[in-house]
């Protein structure tokens, strides 16, 4: 057994293995997607399958450069990823009010419950004709469908975790002698910030289906807006490179909020 | 001089099902400097007494004070220690035991200078910056000491503050906690269901009866004071005490 920096030939034996399974792990996603991409453009072409129906690998890469040096890519991107931000934001915000205030109000807690619980069950979708009437076939009605299936899951999460706030650490600080705002800003939202965090990683999600849905609703604009479109007149390649489109956008803001989620654990002597 | 004065008091806690007398006309007094334990069989009220002196709940009759002022609610003047550490995961073991200051608005430089010496003083001074998850079981409800202490209390009620712990850790903070507490000429009212734990750190032991609580007995704890509670362990006159307040307690199985 050579001991030379330390580490045992068995540990290193073991580091190297885990190492190789990582690899192997990593080369197989990859191997696995170029695989697919392969065999759906060679059974385009081959015409196994019909490209006007699936589209292929080639023709979608085209109609995204030639969206993008058109300009029109950046202008529908931007608009969905502008909406969504809006509506997460906004779903996140009001739910952390609501959330709040039922917090501070045990009586209007025990009020709005059964209509919240009515609110979570029914499909968001079936308001949207209402927040066409009611705003307009514009950007309005599609951020109201964002918050619509964002907020009430949200208010419900936070409050949850409001109300598990060790009532023990409330007596002690109540002993110092604080207010009842003291008590919330020093130890029931802070207590809640790991179930904030995963909100935040819901609503992103739910703010996603929201705006789509909004797009596919009502918008002149935006992915879901092409999706709709592409499918209306049967371009299936626009169909396919807006998803495209989406997938990446929204692959890059979950990572985004994922690694700002590990960033504040770590701030916080968590990780 | 009288610190403490609980007088004729009496507590009733109401829930759906009924109501339970938690106490029931019970007197008592702590002199300034006393370190005096209370104990009782479980569930007979004693945290209620606590919570009484710290003005977390009021009586339905009887009047608590201290210092002489009828309490009306918390007071700076009282310190209350819980049997768990409840240290915040997300403060640093300073940011934690500044907490009372920085509700109460005296956080200032000096008071952040006195919370490190004593920190520095139970041993904590190298893990100021570290976060309670970083640390044992007794370096935590030592924090939670500190914590306590930031405020400077006049009083200082104990809630089983070992329990939690095993039982080396125990008996060598009990000690530690005791030296503390004895060289600053704290008054100290400990609750614990533990008789060799009340017997060997306090100087006077109140025995509560079943709940409703009222004062069974009252032992003057008489082991050469002063020494530290594990060599009051070893004081001929210990089990004597011992044996006296598990009769009082009359536990039954």
């Amino acid at each position: 057994m050579s001991r030379s920096d330390g580490v045992s030939e068995a540990h290193r034996r073991y580091l190297a293995q885990r190492r190789r399974r990582q690899l192997a792990i990593f080369a197989t996603q990859v191997l696995l997607a170029a695989v697919l991409l392969v065999l759906w453009e060679a059974g385009a072409r081959e015409r196994w399958v019909n490209p006007f129906i699936v589209s292929q690998p080639t023709r979608i890469w085209e109609q995204i450069v030639r969206m993008a040096a058109a300009g029109e890519l950046w202008v529908h991107l931007g608009a969905t990823v502008w909406r969504t931000m809006a509506g997460f934001g906004l779903a996140t915000g009001l739910g952390l009010l609501v959330a709040s205030l039922l917090w501070w109000s045990p009586f209007w807690a025990r009020v709005v419950d059964p209509y919240l619980v009515v609110l979570n069950s029914v499909p968001k979708i079936s308001l949207g004709p209402l927040f066409i009437v009611w705003l307009g076939t514009n950007v309005r009605a599609v951020l109201a469908m964002a918050v619509a299936i964002a907020v009430v899951v949200t208010i419900v999460m936070l409050y949850t975790a409001f109300r598990e706030t060790d009532p023990n650490k409330i007596l002690l600080l109540r002993s110092f002698g604080a207010t009842r705002w003291q008590v919330f800003t020093k130890v029931v939202l802070p207590g809640a910030v790991p179930t904030l965090l995963a909100a935040v990683k819901v609503n992103i999600g739910l703010a996603w289906v929201g705006t789509i849905m909004g797009e596919f609703l009502v918008s002149g604009a935006g992915l879901g807006y092409l999706i709709i479109y592409g499918g209306q007149v049967f371009n299936l390649t626009l169909v396919m490179s807006s998803i495209v489109l989406l997938l990446i956008a929204s692959t890059i803001v979950y990572l985004l909020v994922d690694w700002t989620e590990k960033y504040i654990a770590r701030q916080r002597g968590r990780a | 001089m009288a610190v403490v004065e609980l007088e004729d008091v009496t507590v009733t806690y109401h829930t759906p099902s009924g109501e339970t007398r938690a106490v029931e006309d019970l007197s008592l007094t702590v002199e300034s400097g006393e370190f005096v334990s209370i104990v009782g069989p479980s569930g007979c009220g004693k945290s209620t007494l606590l919570s009484l002196i710290a003005g977390l709940i009021r009586p339905d009759r009887g009047q608590v004070r201290v210092g002489g002022v009828p309490v009306r609610g918390p007071n700076p003047a009282v310190g209350y220690m819980l049997q768990q550490d409840h240290l915040f995961e997300w403060r640093t073991v300073l940011d934690n035991c500044l907490l009372g200051l920085e509700v109460q608005g005296r956080r200032t430089r000096s008071a952040v200078l006195r919370v490190r010496r004593l920190l520095k003083d139970v041993g904590l001074g190298d893990f100021a910056h570290r976060f309670p998850a970083q640390l044992s079981g007794g370096m935590r409800q030592r924090a939670a000491l500190v914590r306590t202490l930031a405020l400077d209390p006049k009083v200082l009620l104990l809630d089983e503050p070992f329990s939690a712990l095993d039982y080396q850790t125990r008996l060598k903070l009990e000690d530690e906690v005791s030296h503390i507490l004895r060289t600053q000429g704290r008054t100290v009212i400990m609750v614990t269901h533990d008789i060799a734990e009340a017997v060997s750190m306090a100087d006077r032991v109140i025995v509560l009866t079943h709940r409703p609580a009222r004062v069974r007995r009252e032992y003057v704890i008489d082991l050469e004071p002063r020494r530290s509670p594990v060599q009051v362990r070893e004081s001929p006159g210990f089990s004597r005490y011992f044996r006296d307040i598990w009769r009082d307690l009359d536990v039954q199985v």
